[in-house]
């Protein structure tokens, strides 16, 4: 591993100083037809941020992407770079630059000319164009390849030179739409890193489009779900992975059991839930209500209690005020027994062991709420959830263990461990899955 | 072994192309050119072989031969460009501007010309610009003409008949080479700052490169060698060599003369093509040679200013 | 072939334009293989079948295209219970080019050669000869028409029909009075440059100016022909509009002013404008072509009776009079011009010329200055499109 020379501090400096790049949208809309791709999205971007626009295909990501470049005139709605409406400005008047996913090089111009296509256009001088270019292509590592086609290429070493083609004209944002896809997954996660330190070296704002939610976890500051047109939730990547907003960014980010219950009570212990598989403790609840905006996709979230420490992506919240709407509002409303939910909890909450022969013969669910027995080699603690089932499956992940736990009534619960601390068990064997009651964050459905 | 074996697979593969290319092309011309050495005996015999000579060849070769072929010559190139001047438009609009669900049927319009005999469409233009037809009648009411419409019967109606008919056989690849290019790469010339006119120079026509040779060769060529479109709409003026070859091989019955002339035209038109394509060659490289991006010399650091992003970045996973 | 379309599509005029210039330039062309095929046989002619009395059912024609009234076609074979097949040629040579490849094996029974043709053919075995005895009606056949030169006694041929060759001219744009070739001459370097047309034919074009110099028309001297050929380089070649077969469309269409033409074709072209006070025909002095097409048998037919009955329901006065009313050519049988001064038949003077200019015709003949002529008309063509 060759460490990289650092940034001197005059790069570093200069790359931010011109680095403007803050991106405001202001209800955008894009209608095609009768349908609504992006509905009234507002959205602020900090001058030198990673964002992504992460949602399923058809969320209109792509859609708020082209018109950010100026490919797609949004049907209302105002798109404001560094506080200038640039609305109207034509996509080659936008000093907004692209990387498409599928690289879009020119097959009849050799590398190099790829890279000086936009300096040419902006009438760079010629001394400065072949500097710049081969800046560029250093920077990417492709200056050998110079004077090939780019059919002569990879499909990573063409991603270097869309990257390269279009950072040489020094954007006041990038736009990388989907850039990954087309790679296998080991260049994929090289280039990951590349990018995001390219983007911490230059200081230019970059916009991320893509469907992969690891890839937006690993690379962004900040995260917009998107699904149907709007912004579901939009965070740091560990609070939309900790703190979804609603049902949806619950279940698109990272892996949930969803299991349906309903209220039973709330008191001081926490919000006692009936379900198929038996009473579930959560934690005592702070309701999150999305507001009108996200009403679309029916849960209202609940959050369980802060289960790991957010703080600075609160603090990353607080910057984007003009997002405020649809950020999920923070209140406390108490639930009425009665109301139908989903309980969801992430595997890797999940500890599971060995549960003893007996109570796998009684093959009962063993509740939150009468937390009475007492299994010895598990340390009991109060708000400790407990449900008795076989393993169905174990899946070996390298640094994880995953099991599938088959419970009585037939539902299947997805555990993860790390390797080092996951229980020795086979298929077949009685298991016993415990959960703390902060795991638990319950949606209104 | 491995190479024969090589050769006759790839042989046995490719049989139908290989035999097309033998039946459908070698065959025949070589028919003609082994013809064009013999010579016509009496009326009654086509052709006969039994004495070889260059003799047609000097026949040929007389002014009357080669200033029909000057004529048949500036028709075809004047053809050719018009097309090319009519077909880049067209096709661009086609490929680029019009939604893709009614490609399909603008291109089926510009092909129903094709359903319909080739001569007949050529008769149609010799109504059409008949100084006593609707176009002249139609031009002198509406005042655009003091007097009837002169042009059937000379060069200009030749060149208009021409270029109606061979028109589709340059938008055709012209098309379909711009609508290769795609959306996107035009999108991507957009995003690095080329507007609508620079990206039609510096990214579709490049591409289009391609389908504009061949669309120029599926037009020229066949022009070159095309009797019907002057024999209906030419006069004195306009007449073309393919004309004279079919006159030898249908009039006069005179198959060695008439193979020297089409040997002739043959050659003329693959080194008129030759030419034309060496030329084409020369200024692409002078035009890449000029707009060069030179990586390799470290200029003097006025390129403090031009420095993206200083040093490469490089980490252990991208250095494979 | 391509006709029956043509004739829904595209003007009367242009469909006998079709048939006469586009044949001649090639389109027939698809008969050239059965000639290749044949290359090679021996020299021998398929022996022909002969008549025994008993119709057969077919019969293959081979003659110029749009040269025959279907009416009457259709007329004998409704009659003879003998289906006809028509075939197209558009040169004496191409006829004469697939006969003499198939030796007599063409499948052709009735073949329609212009005179001059008819003794080398005849000397190359491809005629059959005729048997009188089975053409009673070749008593109809005018004297005047019988019995040419190059067929003494009408031993392979019977007319089909003659014509001469003349010009059209527009009144209004050439006033004075118009009578010979050496007014043709006059006139398209004047008046009518540039709307001038030739016929598609060295022999005639060529009998322009042999004519109008009071030469002989068939003269085979080289030198003459030198100056004839320098002559009409230098004094038509600029002045020529286009080279054209039948002056039909020419007239019809307005593009010429002065157009040399059959005496057929012309007569048809005055029929067909709005305006025939505008246009008149000249038989020019001091002589002109007197050509004649002719119905003969080709060696190795097969359908010798049909052959026989068809020619002699030619000569019947009946068809020979639609046939004559159809292409505009006199057919040769007597009483015919009588018939159509009778019937008011548009121009019968262009059709049945007086006896006085008979009188002063040359037919044409092919002798060892044809090869001089193609050669002058090459140069001629090659001159006047470099104008």
């Amino acid at each position: 591993m060759t460490t990289p020379p650092p940034a001197t501090a005059d790069e570093v400096a200069g790359a931010r100083a011109d680095a403007a790049g803050s991106l405001r949208l202001d209800r955008v809309t894009k209608r095609f037809g009768g349908a609504t791709a992006v509905d009234a999205i507002s959205l602020d971007i900090r001058a030198g941020e990673f964002l992504s626009l992460l949602g399923p295909s058809g969320c209109g990501k792509t859609t708020l992407l082209r018109m950010i470049a100026g490919f797609e005139q949004p049907s209302e709605g105002a798109i404001l770079l560094d506080g200038t409406d640039i609305t109207d400005t034509p996509a080659h008047r936008r000093p907004i630059n692209t990387v498409f996913q599928s690289y879009a090089l020119f097959p009849h111009m050799n590398v190099a000319s790829n890279v000086a296509y936009g300096l040419k256009q902006s009438r760079v001088p010629r001394r400065e164009i072949n500097n710049r270019v081969r800046e560029a292509l250093e920077m990417v590592r492709m200056l050998d390849f110079a004077e090939r086609k780019p059919v002569m290429l990879s499909g990573g070493q063409q991603q270097r030179i869309a990257l390269a083609r279009a950072l040489v004209n020094r954007p006041q944002v990038l736009l990388l739409d989907e850039p990954m896809s087309a790679l296998d997954r080991k260049l994929r996660e090289e280039m990951q890193i590349e990018l995001k330190l390219l983007q911490r070296r230059l200081g230019t704002t970059f916009v991320f489009v893509t469907h992969d939610q690891e890839e937006a976890l690993t690379l962004s500051d900040r995260i917009a779900v998107m699904n149907g047109g709007t912004i579901q939730q939009i965070g740091g990547a560990e609070e939309i992975y900790a703190r979804p907003a609603n049902e949806f960014v619950a279940g698109f980010i990272g892996k949930q059991n969803f299991v349906p219950a309903t209220v039973a009570a709330q008191d001081a212990s926490g919000l006692h839930l009936d379900s198929a598989l038996g009473p579930l403790l959560a934690a005592a609840r702070h309701a999150q209500d999305a507001g009108p905006r996200q009403g679309g996709t029916g849960p209202h979230p609940a959050s369980a209690v802060p289960y790991a420490d957010r703080s600075r992506h609160q603090d990353a919240q607080a910057h984007t005020p003009h997002a405020e709407g649809h950020q999920p509002q923070t209140q406390t409303s108490p639930l009425a027994p009665g109301t139908r939910v989903k309980a969801a909890i992430r595997p890797e909450d999940i500890n599971v062991v060995a549960a003893a022969p007996s109570s796998h013969d009684a093959a009962a669910a063993t509740l939150g709420r009468a937390q009475t027995r007492s299994d010895g080699d598990v340390a009991r603690s109060p708000g400790t959830n407990r449900l008795i089932g076989r393993v169905g499956a174990v899946f070996f992940l390298g640094d994880a263990v995953s099991h599938a736990v088959i419970l009585p009534d037939g539902t299947e619960i997805i555990a993860r461990s790390p390797r080092a601390r996951a229980a020795q068990l086979s298929t077949g064997d009685a298991a016993e899955c415990r959960f703390p009651a902060e795991a638990i964050q319950v949606f209104v459905s | 072994m491995r190479l024969s074996r090589r050769i006759f697979g790839t042989a046995a593969l490719s049989f139908p192309t290989w035999a097309y290319v033998l039946f459908f092309f070698i065959l025949p011309v070589a028919l003609v050119v082994w013809y064009s050495f013999g010579y016509k005996p009496d009326a009654f015999t086509t052709h006969a072989m039994d004495q070889l000579s260059f003799d047609r060849y000097a026949e040929v070769m007389q002014p009357t031969f080669l200033s029909t072929f000057l004529a048949t010559l500036r028709i075809s190139v004047v053809g050719t460009v018009l097309c090319l001047l009519i077909g880049v438009p067209f096709a661009y609009w086609l490929a680029v501007k019009v939604r893709p669900e009614r490609r399909m049927l603008l291109l089926a319009l510009v092909l129903v010309p094709f359903w319909t005999n080739f001569l007949v469409r050529t008769l149609g233009w010799q109504i059409i610009l008949a100084p006593e037809g609707f176009l002249s009648g139609m031009l002198q009411s509406i005042g655009l003409l003091g007097g009837p419409l002169d042009i059937l019967y000379t060069r200009t109606a030749v060149q208009i008949g021409v270029v109606y008919n061979y028109l589709p056989l340059m938008i055709l690849p012209l098309f379909v080479a711009m609508d290769r290019a795609g959306a996107t790469l035009r999108e991507a010339s957009r995003d690095l700052g080329a507007g609508r006119w620079r990206t039609l120079f510096q990214v579709t026509l490049p591409m289009a490169m391609p389908g504009i040779a061949s669309g120029c060769l599926l037009v020229f060529i066949p022009l070159m060698g095309d009797y019907v479109t002057a024999s209906v709409l030419g006069g004195a003026q306009g007449s073309m060599v393919g004309q004279l070859v079919a006159s030898q091989f249908n009039t006069a019955q005179n198959w060695a003369l008439g193979s020297a002339m089409a040997v002739v035209l043959i050659i003329f038109t693959l080194a008129a093509v030759a030419l034309a394509a060496g030329l084409g060659l020369l200024a692409r490289w002078a035009f890449q040679r000029y707009h060069r991006i030179d990586v390799t010399a470290d200029d003097a650091p006025d390129s403090a200013g031009a420095d993206v992003g200083g040093t490469a970045i490089t980490t252990e996973g991208a250095s494979r | 072939m391509t006709r029956r379309p043509l004739r829904v599509l595209a003007p009367d005029d242009t469909v006998r334009r079709i048939s006469r210039r586009l044949f001649l330039s090639g389109l027939a062309a698809a008969g050239s293989s059965a000639a290749l095929a044949a290359c090679g046989a021996g020299d021998a002619i398929a022996p022909s079948l002969d008549p025994d009395g008993e119709m057969e059912s077919q019969l293959n024609v081979y003659t110029w295209g749009e040269y025959d009234d279907p009416d009457v076609i259709d007329a004998f074979s409704a009659r003879h219970g003998v289906r006809v097949q028509m075939d197209n040629f558009g040169s004496n040579e191409e006829m004469m080019a697939k006969l003499g490849a198939a030796r007599g094996t063409s499948g052709y029974d009735i073949i329609v050669p212009t005179g001059i043709y008819i003794p080398m053919m005849a000397e190359r075995g491809l005629l059959q000869p005729l048997d009188h005895g089975l053409l009673p009606n070749l008593r109809n056949l005018s004297p005047a028409i019988a019995d040419q030169d190059w067929d003494p006694g009408n031993e392979y041929s019977v007319c089909k029909a003659w014509g001469t060759t003349g010009y059209v001219y527009d009144r209004t744009v050439i006033t004075r009075p118009m009578t010979s070739w050496e007014d043709f001459l006059l006139a398209a370097q004047d008046e009518a440059s540039g709307s001038t047309t030739v016929l598609e034919d060295p022999w005639e074009v060529c009998a322009i100016w042999l004519a109008a110099q009071g030469e002989d028309v068939n003269t085979d001297d080289p030198e003459l022909l030198q100056l004839c050929e320098d002559a009409l380089v230098d004094s038509l070649a600029p002045h020529l509009r286009a080279f054209v077969s039948t002056a039909t469309t020419g007239v019809v269409q307005g593009s010429f002013a002065l157009i040399q033409a059959y005496n057929g074709d012309a007569r048809q072209a005055l029929m067909e404008t709005g305006e025939p006070e505008r246009w008149e025909f000249v038989f020019p002095t001091p002589t002109a072509n007197l050509w004649m097409d002719n119905w003969c048998i080709a060696a190795g037919t097969q359908h010798p009776d049909a052959a026989y009955a068809f020619i002699d329901a030619m000569l019947d006065p009946e068809a020979a009079f639609a046939q004559m009313d159809y292409v505009g050519y006199d057919t040769g049988v007597v009483g015919l011009r009588e018939r159509a001064e009778q019937e008011e038949l548009d121009f019968p003077e262009i059709v049945f010329p007086d006896q006085e200019i008979l009188d002063r015709l040359t037919a044409s003949e092919y002798n060892d200055g044809m090869e001089k002529r193609v050669i002058a008309y090459d140069r001629l063509v090659a001159e006047s499109g470099a104008a």
